[in-house]
């Protein structure tokens, strides 16, 4: 079990998508830290600590809206699951509606799980309080990634 | 089954001797029916040798008993020689006589035999040569033929040929058939052809070539290598058959089909995108509806203002999306007439109807004088200055002194509007994905990803073109060039 708090990076470009997911992740486990980028290009330069994120901590888990601008993010995925220093961080899409091809790229592309925003609010409460415990709570990283 | 055929068979075109191979397959008829005819005369010869000899003994005997100067005895003996000296020459030319006239029998009906056998022979011949000529006949009425020398140089060519190649004969004569090359086919090509024949191999394909007038037609080509004894190619007979109409269908249908092809991957990619943008509304709605009701129940009012402004925003946000997806429908084709648009007019209306956002946005507008008359579906053209100007006002007025300019070009062929402006600008890996469907460059929440793509598609219904360039002094600027105005539309 993880004791220490949990770093999301929420990589999102919808303002209101955002603040409902930071909302069920704050609820549900405040001991959690989120911070947000809302392009892909953005999301790279938080990662590669570039510019204003030269700060930023290297977060423990990564969440991926996968129509982004600028950088898509199957190429965010892409950058980071290539990148030797980065391919450890558990990333996993959260998308509004996702395709079958979407799905296998995303998986080609080796993420760690691929989830699809539910509209019903009780589920996207679910999916999301789910989502932090089994990231912060259950799984276990390997020493390079902690 | 001509595979293995390596001699080249007989033709009965006269061009074709010619080039006739040294080596043949049938041989000429026997030559030895004259070699009897000198033996005859020969014989005779001796006969007649024997016959003068007994003329010479009974002359002097004939002498002799007309002279009466011999005993009766004597003269009896001698009328007795004489008789046996005359019958003699006459038995032998009977004897003579009745053998040669047997010997001629002989010779005669050997005479007769051989003369069947090369009757039989020629008749044989004769019948290949006609069944050959009808086959020429035929296939000249039905196909291309030429003949070629190993280097590939033209040495006959049939009516066909010169017909549809729109060449005369002596002009290809002596020519390679590199002389009807169309570029279409690549040199790997061509290669492998010669190649193949080279081997001694038929070769079969279809090649596209050019005629004399630089119009193009298709041949399903077969080429055929004849060898000498020695295996060595001597000619080459190709035959073509012209299949221009066959397969222009053929591709015609192939670029159909590659066009459905990339309007099925079009839609699809549309109706994923679509159904997106249009969910993603709901979810928000959807969630704030969620903590609004929470809230409401737990006696909670510090954010319910909030969310209600979200779930606001929200059904905005999908009006805003099906409204552009409606637009871009109906940009899918041209619905109106092309009408004279004097896009001076448009563009005093549009900056007229955004006034507010300029005042907001504390931006100078600046329209050139020179803006010409288009031909172009009124709603559309408007709706491309709308979205341009938008665009400027939305994401191009971040400076001190935001400045819009709108203005023209204009060459022979085509007129160029552009709207620009002083803004932060596009960095240059973006300004070819601007246009792409639903592609957003900002997250201000605003803008559907609609709006340049229809730009695009506007202009290229209209024949013409749109694409993005970096201002002088930052900003960007947008081009859409549109033909002039005589230029027809092009189809959907």
């Amino acid at each position: 079990m993880n004791s220490k708090p949990t770093h999301f990076l929420l990589v999102e470009d919808d303002d209101a998508h955002a603040e409902l997911t930071m909302l069920a992740l704050s609820e549900h486990q405040s001991t959690n830290t989120i911070d947000r980028v809302s392009d892909g290009e953005q999301a790279v330069a938080y990662l590669r600590q570039q510019d204003e994120y030269v700060d930023k901590p290297r977060p423990d888990v990564i969440i991926l809206d996968l129509k982004l601008p600028k950088i898509g993010g199957l190429e965010v995925l892409d950058i980071i699951k290539k990148n030797d220093s980065l391919k450890n961080i558990p990333t996993v899409t959260l998308t509004t509606s996702a395709n079958e091809k979407d799905r296998a790229m995303a998986y080609e592309r080796n993420v760690n799980s691929f989830l699809t925003k539910p509209i019903d609010f009780d589920d996207f409460q679910s999916m999301i309080r789910d989502l932090s415990f089994y990231w912060s709570v259950w799984n276990q990283p390997p020493v390079t990634a902690a | 089954m001509l595979k293995n055929q390596t001699h080249r068979p007989k033709t009965p075109s006269p061009e074709a001797n010619n080039s006739m191979p040294a080596h043949r397959t049938m041989n000429s008829p026997p030559e030895s029916a004259n070699e009897t005819a000198p033996m005859k005369p020969r014989k005779w010869r001796k006969w007649h040798t024997w016959f003068l000899i007994l003329a010479a003994i009974a002359a002097p005997l004939h002498l002799a008993v007309t002279s009466q100067s011999l005993t009766a005895l004597h003269f009896d003996l001698a009328r007795l020689l004489l008789a046996v000296a005359y019958a003699l020459p006459c038995i032998g030319l009977v004897i003579i006589h009745s053998s040669s006239v047997s010997r001629e029998n002989a010779a005669k009906q050997k005479a007769g035999n051989e003369i069947t056998e090369r009757q039989r022979i020629e008749n044989s011949l004769a019948d290949a040569r006609m069944s050959l000529g009808s086959q020429k006949v035929a296939l000249d009425g039905f196909a291309i033929v030429a003949e070629t020398d190993p280097s590939g140089t033209i040495t006959y060519v049939n009516d066909m040929f010169c017909e549809v190649s729109g060449y005369a004969r002596e002009e290809m004569i002596g020519q390679n058939h590199r002389m009807l090359n169309s570029g279409h086919h690549p040199k790997s090509f061509f290669i492998e052809m010669w190649r193949t024949i080279a081997a001694g191999n038929p070769w079969r394909g279809e090649i596209k070539n050019r005629a004399k007038d630089g119009s193009y037609y298709w041949v399903d080509t077969y080429i055929m290598p004849f060898t000498n004894a020695q295996g060595k190619v001597e000619q080459h007979l190709a035959i073509r058959r012209v299949i221009t109409d066959q397969k222009e269908n053929e591709l015609a249908i192939q670029k159909a089909n590659e066009e459905l092809e990339k309007a099925n991957d079009q839609l699809e990619r549309f109706v994923y995108t679509a159904s997106h943008d249009i969910k993603s509304p709901l979810v928000t709605i959807q969630g704030f509806l969620g903590y609004l009701k929470r809230d409401i129940q737990d006696g909670a009012t510090d954010r319910l203002l909030t969310f209600v402004n979200r779930i606001e925003s929200g059904v905005r946000k999908m009006n805003e999306n099906i409204q552009g997806l409606l637009d871009l429908s109906r940009a899918g084709r041209l619905t109106a007439e092309p009408v004279d648009v004097n896009v001076e007019t448009v563009i005093y209306e549009l900056i007229e109807d955004h006034s507010k956002r300029i005042l907001e946005k504390n931006a100078i507008i600046t329209v050139h004088d020179n803006l010409p008359e288009i031909r172009a579906d009124h709603a559309q053209i408007t709706q491309v200055f709308d979205n341009l100007i938008t665009n400027a006002l939305k994401y191009g007025c971040d400076a001190d002194n935001p400045m819009i300019d709108i203005g023209s070009t204009s060459t022979d062929e085509e007129v160029r509007f552009f709207v620009s402006d002083n803004g932060s600008g596009i960095a240059p890996e973006y300004r070819d994905k601007v246009f792409e469907l639903f592609h957003r460059l900002s997250v201000d929440g605003e803008g559907t990803g609609i709006g340049l793509a229809l730009v695009r598609r506007v202009a290229e219904l209209h024949g013409g073109s749109a694409w993005v360039e970096s201002n002088k002094n930052n900003g960007s600027i947008f081009w859409v060039s549109l033909p002039r105005k005589e230029v027809s539309l092009v189809a959907a």
